[in-house]
C-alpha cells in the first residue's frame, strides 16, 4: 500500500470511529429538533390569551398558518397577543411587544427573547406582571403541551422581572 | 471551655427576654429614581406614592409605642436602590419584619383595591426542583446539592419564614379590611383583594418575616383619587402601624411560648 493511501485509510477509520461516538449524541438532538419541524405549510388552530374588563385572563380561538417550525408558531401567537383587540378585550402582553427569537432546550424549556418593548410598554404593578406571565404560560400550555417550562429574555439577556416585582430569573413552570 | 462560652452567650438572652426587645421594622418604598414604577392616567407615579406612604408609616410606627419600634427605610428620597441592596440592607440591619410598599397596575381600569403578598417560589421550575430535593433529604448541609446555583438556595431563605410572613400578611389584611374595605365612609372605602403569594425579587433571600403590600391601583380612578387625599393616606399608614403592633404581640407570644 502506498503511504498516501495508508494515511487515507487511517483517516477514514478515524472518522468512522469518531462518528460512532458522535452520532448517537447528534441523533438525540436531531430527533428533538425533528419534533419541532412542522410538516408542510398548514393551518393550525390555536388559543391566544387576553384580559377581560374584569381583569381575568380569557382565551380566544385563532388560526395560524404554521411556519417552518414550532418556534415560528410560538412567535406568531405571541405577536397576535400583542396586537390591540376590539370587543372589550385588553392585552396581557403589552401592545407592540416584539419577539426577537424563540428557542427550546433539551429540557423542554422554551426561551422567549423579547425586544425591550415588553418592559418599556408594560403597565407595571404586581397584577400587571401576573397577567402577562399567566397569559404567556397558558399560551404555551394550551398550544404546546410538550413544553415543561419557559424562560423570558430581553435582548438576549436574562430578565430579572418585567416591572420590578415578580422574579423571572429562573425557568417558570408552564404546567 | 465551649460550655463557658455558650453560657456567656446566653446571659443577654436571660437578662433581656424577647418581649422587651426593640422591634425593628424595615419599610421599603417600592421603585425610585429612574424606576418610576406604575403611572396613573393623570401622571401620579408609584415611586412618589410609595415614598410618601413609607415616611408616613415610619411616623406612625415610631410614635407612642412602648417598648419602641424602630423603623428603617430602604430609601428616604427619590433615588434608585437596586432590589438586591434593599435585601442586603434589611438583612444587615437584622430587621424583625420587612414591609415593601407598592402601588398596583392592571390593563383594566376596573381592577381596584389592596392586596397583601408573601413569598412563594413554587412557580419556578428550578427552585421547585431544588426545594423538593432539599425536602427529600434530611436537611443537613452535607446532604444538600452543592451544585445548585447559589441564588436558588438564596431564594429558599425566605421560605424559612413563610409561616410568620403568612401570619403577618393576615394581620395587615385584616386591619386594612376593617379600616378601609368595611368602612361606610366612601372617602376611605377601598376594596380588599385578600392575601396572595408570589415570587417577589425583593423578598428573595430576605431573612425575616416579610410582606409586600400593593396598596391600591394607580390605574383605577377611584383608588388614585384616594391617594391624593392626606386624610386617607394618614389613616392608611396608621392602620398598617396598628397591624405592626399586633404582629409584634403575636411574635412575642410565640417566642415566649418557645422559651
Ligand atoms: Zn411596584
Amino acid at each position: 500500500m502506498k503511504p498516501g493511501r495508508k494515511i487515507l485509510v487511517a483517516a477514514v477509520a478515524a472518522l468512522l470511529l469518531v462518528s460512532l461516538f458522535y452520532f448517537p449524541l447528534r441523533r438525540k438532538f436531531s430527533l428533538h429538533e425533528g419534533a419541532l419541524i412542522n410538516s408542510g405549510q398548514s393551518k393550525r388552530n390555536a388559543v391566544i390569551f387576553f384580559v377581560n374588563q374584569d381583569g381575568k385572563i380569557v382565551g380566544r380561538d385563532t388560526e395560524i398558518v404554521s411556519g417552518a417550525t414550532v418556534l415560528d408558531d410560538i412567535k406568531s401567537l405571541i405577536t397576535q397577543e400583542s396586537l390591540a383587540r376590539a370587543g372589550g378585550l385588553l392585552n396581557a402582553i403589552p401592545v407592540g411587544t416584539a419577539v426577537r427569537n424563540v428557542f427550546i432546550d433539551e429540557n423542554k424549556c422554551v426561551y422567549i427573547d423579547f425586544e425591550r418593548s415588553i418592559i418599556d410598554r408594560h403597565v407595571g404593578g404586581t397584577e400587571g406582571e401576573s397577567l402577562t406571565l399567566e397569559a404567556l404560560k397558558r399560551t404555551m400550555a394550551e398550544n404546546f403541551p410538550e413544553l415543561d417550562s419557559m424562560k423570558l429574555l430581553v435582548e438576549g439577556k436574562e430578565l430579572a422581572s418585567l416591572a420590578g416585582h415578580i422574579s423571572t430569573r429562573l425557568k417558570l413552570k408552564v404546567k | 471551655m465551649k460550655i463557658k462560652i455558650l453560657l456567656l452567650l446566653l446571659v443577654p438572652v436571660l437578662l433581656f427576654p424577647d418581649h422587651l426587645k426593640v422591634m425593628k421594622v424595615i419599610i421599603d418604598a417600592g421603585h425610585g429614581g429612574y424606576d418610576g414604577g406604575a403611572v396613573s392616567d393623570y401622571g401620579i407615579r408609584e415611586k412618589d406614592v410609595t415614598l410618601e406612604m413609607a415616611l408616613l408609616l415610619k411616623k406612625h410606627i415610631e410614635g407612642a409605642t412602648e417598648p419602641p419600634i424602630t423603623a428603617i427605610l430602604t430609601r428616604s428620597e427619590d433615588k434608585f436602590v437596586p432590589l438586591i441592596e434593599r435585601v442586603g440592607l434589611a438583612n444587615k440591619s437584622e430587621g424583625d419584619l420587612f414591609i415593601s410598599l407598592h402601588m398596583n397596575a392592571s390593563p383594566t381600569k376596573r381592577d381596584s383595591g389592596f392586596e397583601v403578598y408573601f413569598y412563594d417560589s413554587t412557580g419556578d421550575a428550578e427552585t421547585a426542583a431544588v426545594a423538593k430535593r432539599e425536602n427529600e433529604q434530611d436537611g443537613s448541609v452535607e446532604n444538600k446539592d452543592r451544585n445548585n446555583p447559589l441564588f436558588i438556595l438564596w431564594d429558599l431563605a425566605q421560605n424559612e419564614f413563610s409561616k410568620e410572613s403568612s401570619g403577618a400578611s393576615d394581620i395587615i389584611q385584616s386591619a386594612l379590611d376593617g379600616a378601609l374595605n368595611r368602612n361606610a365612609d366612601t372617602t376611605l372605602k377601598l376594596r380588599d383583594r385578600g392575601v396572595k403569594q408570589a415570587n417577589f425579587l425583593v423578598l428573595n433571600g430576605m431573612k425575616m418575616p416579610s410582606v409586600l403590600l400593593e396598596m391600591g391601583f394607580l390605574t383605577n380612578k377611584n383608588d388614585e383619587e384616594k391617594f391624593k387625599k392626606q386624610e386617607f393616606k394618614e389613616r392608611y399608614a396608621a392602620t398598617i402601624a396598628d397591624a405592626v403592633r399586633e404582629i409584634r404581640q403575636k411574635f412575642d407570644k410565640k417566642s415566649a411560648a418557645g422559651r
